[in-house]
C-alpha cells in the first residue's frame, strides 16, 4: 500500500453532472443554503440537496415536531417550504449564486405535482449549457418523506409508480435526475430497480426510518402527530446495509445517507458501494461537519494510496 | 468601569475561522459563526442554577439583549442526548465577555455545568432577532420567570447603558424601566455577589498568594457586579412567598400597574418565561394596547432557521421558528399553549 502525493481525484458523475467531490448536504437539513452561508463554505460542497419544493406554500406540522433519542434524532416537520412560486421568484436567485451543484428536492401530493415543478424550473432556468452550472443541476425526487398522508413515502413504497412518476419527469428535464428512497418498505433493491427502470441518473437512500417515542410521565408521544422520522447515527447501520443491497441491484451510482457524521462513516457508505453521500443531522450539531469529512476522506485516500474515489467500492473485502 | 483595558487584551479571545463583518457587508444583517470560546466562569448562582461566562470573537458582532447562541454539550456522547446544540439566551455583555444563565435540567445543561473554566466550548453566536429599544416616552416593564429573567437582566442592563452613555443629561426614569422577576422560591433567587465571592475564595486557593490573578478576573467580576445592580433593582415575586410579593411575576406585575395608574403614558412591556406566563401578558398588553416583546423558548436542531423543527403556531396561521423568525415576538404574533 503506496501512500499518494497528488490531490486524489474526488470527481463523481451523476448522469449529466459532475459533482466535485463527494460529500453533499442533505434535503431538509441546510434550507435553500442561505440559512448557513456565514457558518460554511458552501461553494466547497459535492452538491447542496436543498429543502423539499412543493407546489403549494406548506406550513407543516404541529410542534413538537423534534425529539432527540438515543443516538438519534426524530423530526415531523412535514415538508414545510414557501411553495413553488415563491422558490422560482425568491430561491433561484440565492442558488444561481453558489459554485457548488445544486440539487432541487421535489414533492408533490399527486404524480402530476412532480412535472409540474420540474417543468416549471426548467422553463424558468432553460435549457442546460455545457459546462455551465445553472441555479439548479439536478432533481431529487421525494419518495419517501413519512411525515405526509399524501406523496412521498405513499409512493415510494410502490415500485410500478416510482417508474412511472421518474419516467414521466426524466421526459421533461436533462439535467440529473435522483431518486430518493425510502427504507421503510419490505426490499429497498425493488423499488430502486424501478427507479432505474424510470431512466433516473442515480438513487439517494435512505430517507428517515419512521421511528416513535411517548413520554410516560404525560402518556403522550413526544411529537405531536405520533411517529416521525428518525435520523442520526442510530439509522447509520440500517443505511449502509440498504446502499449495500442496492448498489449491487442497480448499474446507476447510489447516494448513501443516513447517520453520517464523521469520514469514517462517509467511507462505510462509499465501501458499501454508494458513489456520494450526504451528510444531514450531523450539520445541526456542527455545520462543519460537511467539510470536515470531505478532508477525512481524502486524507485516507492520500494515505491508502487510492486515487479515485470511485475505486473505494473495490476496495471492499466481502464476498459479493 | 473597574478593569483597565490592558486587563481585558490579555484575555483568551477566541478566533474565527472565517471573517466577522467587513465594511463590504456592513450593511447585512449582522453575522452569525461558529468558534470555541474559552470559558471563563461557570458558576451555581442559585439551586440548580449557573451562570457561564466566556470570552467574544474579535470582529464579530457583540449580542443585544434577546438573541442566543447554541452549545454543543461536549464530552456527551449521541447516545446520552448530546447529538444536538442545545440553546441558551445571553444574560449579560460588557467588557468582552458574554454571560448565560442556565438552570441543570437535563442532560445537555448538566454536561454544560461539569465543564471546566478555562475550557473552550463550540458555540454558534449570535443568534436570533432582539428586543426593540422603547421609545423615549414609554412606561416600560419587564418581566422574567424562571430561567427565562436572563434575557430580562440583559435587556434591562443595556438600558443602564443608556443612562451611563447619557450622564450628565437628564433620564428618563422610562429609560430604567421596571423589573419584575418571579421565582418558584426564595432559593431560587441568583446571587451573583455570592458567587463571586466564592469564585475569588476558590482562585486564591488554587493559586495560592504568590500567583497572579486570571486575566479576565476584573471583567468578570464588573460583569457580576452589574447583574447584581439589575438584580437588586428587581420587584420579585415568588410561587411559595418565601419572598418578595407571593404569587406570579404576571400579578406582581397586574398589581404594581394598578397602584401606578391612570397611566397616562404609553406603556411597552418586555417578557421571557414560561408559555402561561407570557400568553397572559400578551393578553395584557392587547387589553391595554400596549406594544409588548415575548420572547419564546423551544426545543431546536439547527438553531439558524434551516429545520424548521423550533416553530410556534401564529395567531395569523401557520407556524414561525423560534429560531429564525423569533425568539422574540410582538404582541398578538403566536398562539401561547397557556
Amino acid at each position: 500500500m503506496e501512500s499518494l502525493n497528488r490531490e486524489p481525484d474526488l470527481r463523481v458523475r451523476i448522469g449529466p453532472l459532475v459533482l466535485p467531490n463527494p460529500v453533499g448536504v442533505a434535503s431538509g437539513t441546510f434550507g435553500y443554503g442561505q440559512e448557513y452561508q456565514d457558518l460554511v463554505d458552501i461553494d466547497a460542497l459535492g452538491a447542496l440537496y436543498t429543502k423539499a419544493v412543493s407546489i403549494d406554500p406548506k406550513s407543516g406540522n404541529r410542534p413538537p415536531r423534534l425529539v432527540e433519542t438515543p443516538s438519534g434524532l426524530i423530526n415531523s416537520i412535514g415538508l414545510a417550504n414557501p411553495g413553488l412560486p415563491a422558490f422560482l421568484d425568491e430561491k433561484i436567485p440565492y442558488l444561481q449564486s453558489l459554485g457548488c451543484p445544486v440539487v432541487v428536492n421535489v414533492v408533490g401530493e399527486t404524480e402530476s405535482e412532480y412535472t409540474t415543478i420540474v417543468e416549471a424550473i426548467e422553463k424558468r432556468i432553460g435549457v442546460p449549457r455545457e459546462g455551465m452550472k445553472g441555479p439548479v443541476d439536478g432533481y431529487e425526487l421525494n419518495l419517501s418523506c413519512p411525515n405526509v398522508e399524501k406523496g412521498g413515502m405513499a409512493f415510494g413504497t410502490e415500485p410500478e409508480l416510482v417508474e412511472r412518476i421518474t419516467r414521466k419527469v426524466r421526459k421533461i428535464t436533462r439535467r440529473a435526475l435522483v431518486v430518493k428512497l425510502s427504507p421503510n418498505v419490505t426490499d429497498i433493491a425493488q423499488i430502486a430497480l424501478a427507479a432505474e427502470a424510470g431512466k433516473a441518473d442515480a438513487v439517494s437512500c435512505i430517507n428517515t426510518v419512521v421511528g416513535m417515542a411517548i413520554d410516560v410521565k404525560t402518556c403522550k408521544p413526544l411529537i405531536a402527530r405520533g411517529i416521525g422520522g428518525l435520523s442520526g447515527p442510530a439509522i447509520r447501520p440500517i443505511g449502509v446495509a440498504c446502499v449495500w443491497k442496492v448498489a449491487r441491484a442497480v448499474r446507476i451510482p447510489v447516494i448513501g445517507l443516513g447517520g453520517i457524521g464523521c469520514a469514517n462513516d462517509a467511507l462505510e457508505y462509499l465501501l458499501a458501494g454508494a458513489s456520494a453521500i450526504q451528510v444531514g443531522t450531523a450539520i445541526f450539531s456542527n455545520p462543519r461537519a460537511p467539510l470536515e469529512i470531505l478532508e477525512g476522506v481524502k486524507t485516507w485516500m492520500r494515505e491508502r494510496g487510492v486515487e479515485k474515489l470511485k475505486d473505494i467500492p473495490s476496495l471492499f473485502r466481502f464476498p459479493s | 468601569m473597574a478593569p483597565g483595558a490592558s486587563a481585558v487584551a490579555t484575555i483568551p479571545v477566541p478566533k474565527l475561522d472565517r471573517p466577522g463583518p467587513s465594511p463590504d457587508n456592513a450593511d447585512k444583517k449582522p453575522m452569525m459563526r461558529q468558534f470555541n470560546a474559552p470559558v471563563v466562569f461557570n458558576q451555581v448562582v442559585s439551586q440548580g442554577w449557573k451562570l457561564l461566562a466566556f470570552s467574544w470573537p474579535e470582529g464579530l458582532t457583540p449580542p443585544i439583549p434577546g438573541q442566543f447562541f447554541t452549545f454543543n454539550p461536549q464530552g456527551l456522547q449521541a447516545g446520552e442526548a448530546g447529538l444536538l446544540r442545545r440553546p441558551l439566551a445571553f444574560a449579560f455583555f460588557g467588557r468582552g465577555l458574554a454571560f448565560a444563565l442556565y438552570q441543570i435540567r437535563g442532560k445537555a445543561t448538566q454536561a454544560l455545568a461539569a465543564f471546566a473554566e478555562g475550557g473552550s466550548l463550540d458555540l454558534i453566536a449570535p443568534l436570533g432577532n432582539s428586543f426593540p429599544q422603547p421609545l423615549a416616552d414609554e412606561q416600560v416593564f419587564l418581566a422574567g420567570g424562571g430561567i427565562g429573567i436572563g434575557p430580562l437582566l440583559y435587556l434591562r442592563s443595556s438600558f443602564h447603558g443608556v443612562e451611563a452613555a447619557g450622564a450628565g443629561v437628564s433620564i428618563l426614569p422610562s429609560r430604567t424601566g421596571k423589573l419584575f422577576l418571579g421565582f418558584r422560591s426564595a432559593s431560587q433567587i441568583p446571587s451573583f455577589t455570592l458567587a463571586a465571592e466564592r469564585w475569588e475564595k476558590q482562585n486564591q486557593e488554587a493559586n495560592g498568594a504568590a500567583r497572579h490573578p486570571k486575566p479576565y478576573r476584573q471583567p468578570v467580576l464588573a460583569g457580576l457586579a452589574d447583574l447584581q445592580l439589575c438584580l437588586d433593582q428587581a420587584f420579585i415575586a415568588t410561587d411559595d412567598g418565601s419572598k418578595g410579593f407571593k404569587g406570579t411575576v404576571v400579578d406582581a406585575l397586574l398589581q404594581d400597574s394598578a397602584q401606578t395608574a391612570p397611566i397616562a403614558t404609553a406603556t411597552r412591556i418586555y417578557a421571557c418565561g414560561p408559555a402561561p406566563m407570557l400568553s397572559a401578558l400578551d393578553a395584557l398588553a392587547l387589553e391595554r394596547g400596549s406594544p409588548a416583546h415575548l420572547s419564546a423558548e423551544q426545543w431546536m436542531a439547527c438553531g439558524v432557521g434551516a429545520c424548521q423543527g423550533c416553530v410556534l403556531p401564529a395567531r395569523a396561521g401557520g407556524y414561525l421558528r423560534a429560531c429564525a423568525d423569533g425568539p422574540v415576538f410582538p404582541q398578538g404574533a403566536i398562539l401561547w399553549k397557556a
